[in-house]
């Protein structure tokens, strides 16, 4: 797993950094649109924060038990088809919830590719070359095996986050109307308003702990995002 | 990484995004902006060895006084 913040402190630290204003932006109009809160507490996000937890532990002994998590009777060739596989389960699993509220967001397709890219970067080696498909996949369950729940857990709220950021980025079509912009501004919603977002979500899970309740997760990622937003309309009074 | 977006935004929210991040581009400019240090002083050119040798109408005056 690349160095993250979350993954350096054993006892994570209070967040120091802070969300940028444009990112402050970006999340009060996410929130102006999701008034039931569904941004963080939607189902898909909380039945992907628990299937991680589980993931190393399955991993480690594959049977029918990742089987049915990944929703296939036996495993696929590739590590390609594994995620594939993985994030339709999630979706199928998450359209069964009654309790869903409709927000004029897509937040599903964050979630499922946020669990994509969260496994991605859990099996890749530093240094090593990226495979389109990744890994072979006997590799990349291994390697799924020895991570900590935890920080998948971590791994998948910051891309989840910074997919969200990316989404109203692009769809407010920011870019085109400020081109002055440095060309880090997309990266750094990811790897430092994200990432600020999931530290304050995180800010007192220790990292080698038992896997963190995904309602607890989702609770406090709902604060940070009306916390950040806040900010932002504090700010603009 | 990019991601194709999904969520469709109004002009408004448009104009209140793009209006947030150039405020944050000029945040970052005045953090990045050297401290002004008051009026620069032009300093004097310094004449060359030729030219301070070459005679000035004022010298040229005090050698005539002097003859």
């Amino acid at each position: 797993m690349p160095n993250d913040s979350f993954a350096e402190n054993p006892a994570m630290e209070p967040h120091a950094a802070a969300v940028s204003t444009g990112a402050q932006g970006l999340l009060a109009i996410a929130r102006k649109r999701d008034p039931s809160g569904a941004l963080a507490l939607n189902a898909a996000l909380g039945l992907s924060l628990q299937a991680v937890a589980e993931l190393p532990r399955l991993c480690a002994a594959p049977g029918e038990a990742l089987n049915a998590l990944i929703g296939e009777d036996r495993l696929p060739e590739t590590f390609f088809a594994f995620r594939a596989a993985f994030a339709n389960a999630i979706d199928a699993r998450a359209a069964q919830q009654p309790n869903t509220a409709p927000a004029l967001i897509e937040m599903t397709h964050a979630v499922l590719l946020a669990l994509g890219q969260s496994l991605g970067e859990a099996v890749r080696h530093p240094g090593e070359k990226v495979a389109p498909l990744g890994p072979e996949l006997p590799t990349a369950l291994r390697r799924l095996a020895s991570t900590v729940p935890v920080d998948l857990q971590y791994s998948l709220v910051r891309h989840y986050v910074g997919n969200i950021l990316q989404d109203f980025f692009d769809s407010c079509q920011v870019r085109l109307q400020v081109p002055e912009l440095p060309w880090t501004t997309e990266q750094d919603l990811r790897d430092v308003d994200a990432r600020t977002v999931a530290d304050t979500v995180f800010r007192d899970v220790t990292r080698g702990s038992a896997p963190a309740e995904p309602a607890m997760l989702q609770e406090r990622l709902r604060s940070a995002i009306i916390e950040y937003s806040h900010e932002q309309s504090t700010q603009s009074d | 990484m990019g991601v194709s977006s999904k969520t469709p935004t109004t002009t408004a929210e448009k104009a209140s995004a793009a209006e947030k991040f150039r405020q944050s581009l000029s945040k970052s400019k005045k953090a990045t902006a050297p401290k002004p240090k008051g009026v620069a002083k032009t300093k004097k050119k310094k004449k060359s060895s030729a030219a301070a040798a070459k005679p000035t109408r004022k010298r040229r005056a005090a050698a005539d006084a002097t003859r």
